[in-house]
């Protein structure tokens, strides 16, 4: 039976068990329901504000749609998270979507590189595919919600050409996730264009969660996640680090197999996989390459080559990509990497990408003065679109 | 041209030219001397008859090639007589006259790089037109340094879309006039140009970034001897941090002068920026190969590697067919063991090899090493993958 993750609380549940929510529209005799404070809602996503009741279906009813509300009457067709009671856009319970879950190691760029992904998602990459990529949920918007956080932090990337500090670690192990919903049209029968949508679900956890096995276990995304994005820091490549200057952030040396893969590998085992190798699709993203390409010889192919626009995925630039940063990473004394995710993932894709574009003024923490120009950002994210059947492959020419 | 001392004439060695000037410039067929002597091989002590009768043999040279079977020749032909015929639209080029040869000065040796213009570009004759002064004109360095002045602008321009744009990921809109120009500037804090203007060729687009001042909230972009403008607006550009645009058709090789000016919201009316220009190289010559395995062979470890070039080569390449055991990819030579080597002087070469059995499995990849202007572009690097049962 399928299964959907509720992009909030990542609980896993059947489309039946989903409880409805009401909508206060009330019935005769009864007074209608007002919002409240739900205490369930807040112990598991954090959110204090007052929302509409929720109920759970009735077993008899087999949870079809509408149900009528036990304290008002009204007849509610709206559905939430049994678990959360956080309601759900309807195009997450119309066709379950994947959950793109993102890790990444401290100062991997992991805040940046959402930032810049979500903008480019929006205003870029949405163009070809004539796709609507909107913020969906009660969360993403008001004050101090991840609507606001997102435009702060786009205003000081973009506009105000200014660096974020380091993300602070979730004491609770709970983050609010940054929620998008894709929607585009598909050709079906040569003529007929139907639209589909898609929930993105992005987690952006500090990077000191996964710090220690223990924390990482915490991190329910990790093991709820359809499609993993796992963010390695240029600087940590030992290759790289003996010949560029260091920032301050990334002064100490840390292993990026012993701090960032093996304790997601690790997690993602515990989640009860049972065959040998993890079959969670993971794209391993060199971020920050604008660090390595001053290295590389004119030419080469992460300096020059772009992938083609078009509304699909380049599966050509990927799979050369690909293969183009395995040989970096062995190039630049990292094969260890290559070595472990070759051992435990069934299907994984090397990327390498620049949110930035070119390097930042770390000390001041300040964007380079030519500006944010993006770098293959939105690449791990379409492939991994690509292998859920979302879109397809863009047409060669 | 060679004249003959007794009867004054002279005689045009069409055959000596073709394959002294036309030749070498097959591959770039839009590059043409800048001399115009070499262009028009003038040679020696001239008089009008002899110069009359000699660029008539020229140009009727020309224009008998230009109609042969289409080659890569033909092109250069093509390309000659149009350049004459901007030439005779020039009034400060007088051909027909000793006089104006006998004063003329070919351009600088750095110039040679540069992409043909008549003697007074179509840059200098835009400023010329607008400000009613010349200026100087900018030198090869331009693409190294990035950025040079052209002229001031200052004025507003009507922005109306006159149809769609280019499939450029940034959004552009044609605009139909260029930037009247008045000479004068009011607000001095409006005039910063545009700085570190910087273009990437990437097959038949070019790539524009630049720094902008901070007043400024749009541009206006102009190349194909200012033929095509385009408005970009700064916001669209923050998504992407550069302005990316496809050549036209007539555009595929030959390097494009870009001319780019901003402007922005002075007090009393939109100020314009000085416009600044810079060279975009042209299209790098592209060899791809292709790698096939000979399954009819026994044992079969033979492989085919087929190159072909987007254009003959001006010189010759050589290629080194390299095999690496390795896990990666290999990313240089010295990765590699040299299994072949290839020298491409056409546009097409096929080479068989046969890989030692004791090779086992992993990569086998091209490398060019002698070849600057050239690229060697690698196929699908799945295809470059030896698999053998021995490992």
């Amino acid at each position: 039976m399928a299964t959907l993750t509720c992009p909030y609380c990542y609980h896993k549940q059947a489309p039946a068990e989903l409880y409805f929510v009401c909508d206060g529209q009330g019935s005769p005799g009864w007074e209608s329901c007002i919002p409240r404070k739900d205490n369930q809602r807040e112990q598991h996503t954090g959110y204090s504000g007052l929302a509409m009741p929720t109920f759970a279906p009735k077993r008899s009813k087999n949870g079809a749609n509408p149900a009528p509300c036990p304290g008002c009457g009204a007849s509610s067709a709206r559905r939430a998270c049994a678990l959360c009671h956080t309601p759900l856009p309807v195009t997450l319970v119309d066709s379950p979507s994947p959950l793109i879950g993102m890790v990444g190691g401290t100062a991997a760029g992991k805040t940046v590189y959402l930032t810049v992904l979500n903008k480019q998602l929006r205003e870029v990459i949405s163009e070809p595919f004539r796709a609507d990529v909107h913020l969906v949920g009660e969360q993403q918007a008001g004050s101090n919600s991840i609507h606001e956080w997102l435009q702060r932090y786009e205003r000081a990337l973009f506009t105000n050409g200014q660096l974020f500090g380091t993300t602070p670690p979730s004491p609770s192990g709970r983050r609010v996730p940054l929620v998008l919903q894709w929607r585009h049209p598909r050709r079906r029968f040569g003529w007929r264009t139907e639209f589909r949508g898609t929930i993105l679900s992005f987690c952006d956890a500090a990077g000191e969660d996964i710090l220690t096995q223990e924390r990482a276990d915490r991190q329910r995304y990790l093991k709820a996640a359809d499609g993993l994005i796992v963010l390695l820091d240029a600087y940590q490549l030992p290759g790289v680090r003996s010949r560029v200057p260091l920032p301050e952030d990334n002064k100490e040396e840390k292993s990026l197999v012993d701090s960032v893969l093996a304790i997601v590998t690790e997690a993602l085992r515990g989640a009860g996989t049972k065959t040998p190798k993890i079959t969670v699709p993971v794209a391993v993203v060199v971020a920050k390459v604008d660090v390595i390409e001053p290295l590389l010889p004119e030419g080469h192919f992460l300096r020059q080559a772009r992938p083609r626009v078009g509304d699909g995925y380049d599966e050509h630039f990927g799979a050369n990509m690909h293969e183009h940063v395995r040989g970096l990473l062995y190039d630049r004394g990292a094969s260890r990497i290559d070595r472990h995710v070759e051992a435990n993932y069934a299907t994984f894709r090397y990327f390498a990408v620049s949110s930035l574009g070119a390097l930042p003024d770390y000390n001041e923490k300040e964007v380079n003065e030519r500006g944010v120009q993006p770098k293959n950002v939105a690449e791990p994210l379409l492939w991994l679109m690509h292998l859920k059947g979302i879109i397809g492959q863009v047409k060669r020419g | 041209m060679e004249t003959d001392k007794e009867d004054g004439s002279a005689s045009f060695d069409a055959a000596r030219y073709h394959r002294a000037i036309v030749r070498p410039l097959r591959a770039t067929p839009r590059r043409l001397p800048l001399d115009l002597r070499v262009r028009y091989d003038i040679h020696g002590p001239l008089c009008d008859e002899v110069l009359a009768r000699h660029l008539d043999e020229v140009i009727g040279c020309w224009s008998e090639r230009s109609r042969e079977q289409p080659d890569y020749s033909r092109a250069v032909y093509v390309a000659l007589l149009k350049a004459h015929q901007d030439l005779l639209t020039n009034p400060a080029v007088r051909l027909h006259s000793v006089a104006w040869w006998s004063a003329y000065q070919p351009p600088e040796p750095d110039a040679e790089a540069e992409l043909a213009n008549p003697p007074l570009s179509d840059v200098d004759l835009y400023t010329v037109k607008h400000l009613g002064r010349p200026i100087d004109r900018p030198s090869s360095d331009v693409a190294a340094k990035g950025d040079t002045a052209v002229g001031p602008l200052d004025a507003a321009v009507d922005t109306s879309t006159t149809g769609a744009a280019g499939d450029a990921p940034a959004a552009d809109t044609p605009i139909t006039d260029t930037p009247a120009v008045d000479g004068q500037l009011t607000d001095d804090a409006s005039t910063d140009r545009v700085r570190d203007l910087r273009a990437l060729r990437i097959g038949d687009d070019v790539e524009l970034s630049w720094i902008w001042p901070g007043w400024a909230t749009e541009a206006i972009v102009s190349w194909d001897s200012d033929r095509i403008h385009r408005a970009v607006d700064r916001e669209k550009y923050r998504q992407t941090g550069c302005w990316r645009t496809a050549l036209s058709s007539e555009l595929p090789d030959g390097e494009v002068f870009f001319s780019l000016a901003v402007r922005g919201a002075a007090p009393k009316r939109q100020a314009w920026s000085e416009a600044v220009s810079v060279m975009a190289p042209g299209r790098r010559q592209e060899v791809t190969y292709r790698v096939r395995r000979l399954w009819y062979r026994f044992p079969s470890r033979a492989y085919t590697v087929a190159f072909r070039a987007d254009r003959p080569p001006p010189v010759q390449c050589d290629i080194v067919i390299g095999f690496s055991g390795a896990d990666a990819f290999p990313e240089t030579t010295e990765a590699c063991k040299e299994i072949g080597r290839a020298y491409l002087a056409s546009d097409m070469s096929t080479l068989l090899v046969t890989l030692p059995r004791k090779l086992g499995s992993g990569w086998l990849r091209c490398f060019l090493v002698m070849g600057e202007s050239i690229t060697l572009k690698d196929p699908d690097v799945s295809t470059l993958r030896i698999r053998s049962w021995l490992r």
